[in-house]
C-alpha cells in the first residue's frame, strides 16, 4: 500500500473502512495509522460521508407496497389461467340437426383454409349430376308412343264436333 | 437468508408458489426500495419501478443464475436499469429551490437541517446517472465493489473512476455547506 493508492481508495469508497475493498482493507487499515499523510487527507471524505449519512430520502411503507405487489400477481396469475382455460379450443360438435349437417356439408364443399378447388367444382356439378341420376333412374318403357298419338287425335276429333255443336245450339 | 435457502426460494417461485415470492419479497423490497428512492429522488414513478422490478422477479426468475450472481445483485441490476430508462424517458422535474424554504412556525435549527438535507438531495440527484448508482449502491446500500461493478457492468476500475468523478463533483457542490 502506498498514499497513491490510498487516495485511491479513500476518493472512490470514502472514510468508512467497511466500504473499502476487502482484499486491501486490512493494508490501507494499517497504512492509515502510520501516516500522516494519510490521516489529513481522510479527514475531508470523512467529511463528505458525514453529510451523505445526514439525507435520508422520505420512507416508502414496505408492508402496504408489498401487499399491493402480492396482490396484483395474485389477480394477473387468476386472470391468465382463465384467459389459458378460454383460449383452449372447444371439441368439435357432430351435425345433429339438418341445419348442422348442411353447415357441415357446406364447410366440407367451400373450406376456408387450405383452399382445394376441386371441392367447388364438385359442388357447382351435383345439379347436373343428381339430374342425371334422376332421368337415369325414371323407367319409360311403361309409355307406348302409338297409344299416346291415338289418344291426341281421339280428343282432337271430339273437340272438333263439340265445337260444330256450338255454332247451331239451336238444331 | 443464507445463499442455500434463497437458491430453494428461487427454486420454489419457478414453480409458481407465491408464499417463496412473499418470502423472498420481504427479504429483498426494502434495500431495493431504498436504492430506487435515492435514485429518483421524489419522483412520482419511484414506486411504479419498485413494483416493475418485483414483477420482473415473478415472470422472469427463470432467467435468474444462482451459480453467477446473488439475487440481490440481479434485483440491483433490474432496478438500476429502469431507472436509467426512466432518465432517458423523461426530463428532470424542477426540483425545489432550498433558498425558497420559509421557516413559518419551524425553528431556525430544523430548517436549516431541511435545507442541507435539500442541498445534498439536488447534488446527489444532480450527478450523472451512473455516478449517482454507484455512490448510492456503494454508500448506501452497502454493496461491495465486485457486486456494484457487476450491477453497473462495469470493471472495478471503471467503478472506482465512476465513485471518484462523483465524490469529487459532491465536494464542489457541497463546498458551502461544508465550511
Amino acid at each position: 500500500m502506498n498514499l497513491q493508492r490510498f487516495s485511491q481508495i479513500i476518493n472512490a469508497y470514502g472514510a468508512k473502512i467497511e466500504s473499502w475493498p476487502i482484499e486491501e482493507r486490512h493494508e490501507a487499515a494499517e497504512f492509515l495509522q502510520r501516516d500522516r499523510e494519510a490521516q489529513k487527507l481522510i479527514k475531508a471524505e470523512m467529511l463528505l460521508d458525514q453529510q451523505l449519512d445526514d439525507y435520508s430520502p422520505g420512507d416508502i411503507d414496505v408492508s402496504r407496497l408489498t401487499n399491493s405487489i402480492v396482490t396484483a400477481i395474485v389477480e394477473h396469475t387468476q386472470s391468465g389461467l382463465l384467459s389459458e382455460l378460454q383460449s383452449e379450443p372447444q371439441p368439435k360438435n357432430e351435425p345433429t340437426t339438418l341445419s348442422g349437417f348442411l353447415d357441415h356439408l357446406l364447410d366440407w364443399l367451400l373450406p376456408v383454409e387450405p383452399i382445394q378447388f376441386w371441392r367447388p367444382a364438385l359442388a357447382a356439378s351435383l345439379p347436373l349430376i343428381v339430374g342425371g341420376l334422376l332421368g337415369m333412374s325414371i323407367d319409360t318403357s311403361q309409355f307406348d308412343s302409338s297409344d299416346y298419338w291415338e289418344d291426341e287425335l281421339e280428343i282432337m276429333a271430339i273437340a272438333s264436333s263439340t265445337s260444330l255443336n256450338e255454332e247451331y245450339p239451336y238444331e | 437468508m443464507s445463499k442455500d435457502d434463497e437458491t430453494r426460494l428461487v427454486v420454489q417461485l419457478n414453480n409458481g408458489d407465491t408464499e417463496a415470492y412473499r418470502q423472498l419479497l420481504d427479504n429483498h423490497l426494502p434495500a431495493v426500495s431504498r436504492y430506487v428512492t435515492r435514485m429518483m429522488g421524489n419522483a412520482n414513478e419511484t414506486e411504479d419501478i419498485i413494483q416493475e422490478v418485483f414483477f420482473r422477479l415473478w415472470h422472469k426468475s427463470g432467467n435468474f443464475n444462482p451459480a453467477k450472481a446473488r439475487l440481490s445483485t440481479w434485483l440491483h441490476q433490474i432496478a438500476h436499469n429502469l431507472c436509467i430508462d426512466h432518465f432517458r424517458k423523461h426530463q428532470p422535474d424542477d426540483m425545489l429551490d432550498p433558498d425558497e424554504l420559509t421557516g413559518g412556525t419551524e425553528p431556525a435549527g430544523e430548517l436549516s437541517q431541511r435545507r442541507s438535507a435539500l442541498n445534498i438531495e439536488q447534488a446527489i440527484q444532480s450527478l450523472p446517472e451512473r455516478q449517482r448508482s454507484a455512490i448510492v449502491m456503494c454508500h448506501y446500500q452497502g454493496q461491495s465493489n465486485k457486486e456494484a461493478a457487476a450491477i453497473l457492468q462495469v470493471s472495478v476500475d471503471a467503478l472506482e473512476s465512476l465513485l471518484s468523478r462523483g465524490r469529487k463533483r459532491l465536494r464542489g457542490l457541497l463546498e458551502g455547506e461544508m465550511s
